[in-house]
């Protein structure tokens, strides 16, 4: 099994190669986002004056590089590829491998993340340097919130497939989908902080998986949260982890059926 | 009228529609949750900008952005020589083969949302005003159509850069904003390589009296350069296009 991962990302990686380009050119937007990001909120907090919630200027500028970052190594795409593979038939194929397209969609995503990754995290880091970002945290919590992303990686592909999942019972979910990026964008903390978000919303928001994919990992980097915040963010992620991961096996064994019963 | 035909895209389109000014009057709560005033910009002339923006991105996908999405395919699949063959010219027949409707819906919510700005500001629109306004927004659509030429010309050269689709999209939200914002070096990159954030601001600015001379004198200076440009891009491309027989 570890050995034909290993043949399969490897492959993945040549395959991702050749768009190798693309992979800048999406950093490189990310760029422009992170740029933009920071223009606003800027702005925002010098209207406002002195700080807001805790963020001043630089340590915004801080938090929304570090977000760029960790949005960048966590993004998945892997669903709308599966939902477009069922639709055109080629699911038939991958399912008479040996290994469950899942973790092919896996290897293709991070392999294309590792083109765009290392474009981005050199960018952001000089683009915070350029801005003077503060980035406050110990090593330890540093150290943490690299593991928090990696645990935000896994959590953010299941979710991600789960939104391809449908494609065995529905033609089209684009509309869904953006309703899901919209949200997701804004509970998860990639364009606003949590300490900025309605008081009612503040309460809630750090239970949901959204944040716990960005907003957490990002603000535990800088430092900002306490003994208790990060335990209850740890266990925040591992209980969606839990839940995303028995949803997908239940909905693939219920749409499996289904899609063998239409005579695929 | 072929979009007429599916009751299900009317609701996608009224569903979208309704996301995208709904993310627009988001950013602008969260924004003026803070503070009264963003970079000098009150809450109304911040509402008139995301019209004039909203207006802009209607223009753009109404026309510009389905008739430069089908180009490539038409590429691939050698149609484009049917649009050479005719009398007419082919950046004309290509950047208008295709118009979706329902965004006339985008652009008249984008002009209510103006409106609304000007009750907010409480300022009367004089002729002059609406006649500047009316050239500044001009401007801003020949900006915007000429980009999505030139970046459609490099279809001709280039096959699948899928990635520019979501650059454009970050691009283009740099125009949501007043350029006063970005850093200086942003602003001068901005104005030479990507001029609708110069473009929106001026002609937010012009309907409400604030614009200058020099700025607006600019702002279609630029628009004359940039429809040159992609001018002698699509030219450039065509060449390298040597039709579906070869």
């Amino acid at each position: 099994m570890i050995l034909a991962m290993r043949k399969m990302f490897a492959i993945e990686i040549a395959s991702s190669m050749q768009y190798r380009v693309n992979a800048y050119l999406f950093a490189f937007s990310g760029m422009i986002q992170l740029l933009v990001t920071l223009a606003v909120w800027s702005a925002v907090i010098t209207a406002h004056g002195s700080n807001i919630g805790g963020f001043g200027v630089p340590e915004v500028r801080g938090y929304f590089v570090t977000t760029t970052i960790i949005g960048f190594i966590t993004t998945s795409w892997a669903g709308y590829i599966f939902f477009n593979d069922v639709r055109m038939g080629n699911l038939s194929v991958m399912l008479m491998r040996p290994i469950h397209p899942v973790w092919q969609a896996f290897a293709q995503v991070n392999a294309f993340k590792i083109f765009m990754v290392s474009v981005t995290v050199p960018l952001a880091i000089g683009v915070g340097l350029l801005y003077d970002a503060k980035f406050d945290g110990s090593h330890a919590e540093h150290l943490l919130a690299a593991v928090a992303t990696a645990i935000s990686l896994f959590m953010v592909f299941i979710f991600n497939y789960l939104m391809g999942i449908p494609a065995f019972w529905v033609t089209d979910i684009r509309a869904f989908w953006r309703a899901y990026w919209a949200i997701s964008s804004f509970l998860g903390g990639g364009w606003i902080p949590l300490a900025m978000m309605p008081g009612s919303m503040r309460s809630i928001v750090p239970w949901l998986p959204f944040w716990a994919e960005i907003g957490f990992p990002a603000e535990l980097a800088m430092g900002r949260l306490t003994h208790q915040q990060i335990v209850e963010g740890f266990a925040t992620q591992l209980v969606w982890i839990v839940v995303f991961v028995l949803a997908f096996r239940i909905l693939w064994k219920m749409g499996i059926k289904r899609y063998a019963a239409v005579g695929a | 009228m072929r979009e007429m035909q599916y009751r299900a895209g009317f609701f996608m389109q009224i569903w979208m529609c309704t996301l995208k000014i709904g993310v627009g009057l988001g950013n602008l709560y969260i924004v003026f949750r803070q503070a009264n005033t963003f970079n000098g910009w009150s809450l109304g002339h911040m509402l008139v900008l995301l019209g004039v923006f909203s207006a802009m991105q209607g223009f753009l996908n109404l026309i510009v952005v389905p008739s430069m999405n089908e180009l490539q395919q038409r590429i691939q699949k050698g149609d484009v020589d049917f649009s050479i063959v005719k009398p007419v010219d082919t950046q004309v027949l290509e950047s208008t083969q295709n118009i979706d409707p329902w965004f006339f819906i985008d652009i008249l919510l984008s002009i209510g949302i103006i409106a609304f700005g000007f009750a907010q500001i409480g300022v009367q629109v004089g002729i002059a005003s609406a006649a500047e306004f009316a050239v500044a927004m001009l401007a801003t659509c020949t900006i915007v159509y000429s980009f999505w030429v030139g970046l459609g010309s490099l279809c001709f050269r280039f096959q699948n850069l899928f990635a520019l689709m979501d650059m454009s999209a970050n691009l283009l939200d740099t125009a949501r904003w007043p350029i006063s914002i970005y850093p200086a070096w942003m602003k001068i990159l901005l104005t030479a390589f990507f001029p609708l954030v110069f473009a929106t601001t001026v002609s937010a600015q012009s309907i409400t009296g604030r614009s200058t001379i020099v700025s607006f004198v600019g702002l279609l200076a630029i628009a004359i350069a940039f429809f040159i440009g992609a001018r002698l891009l699509w030219k450039s491309g065509m060449r390298a296009y040597s039709g579906a027989s070869a």
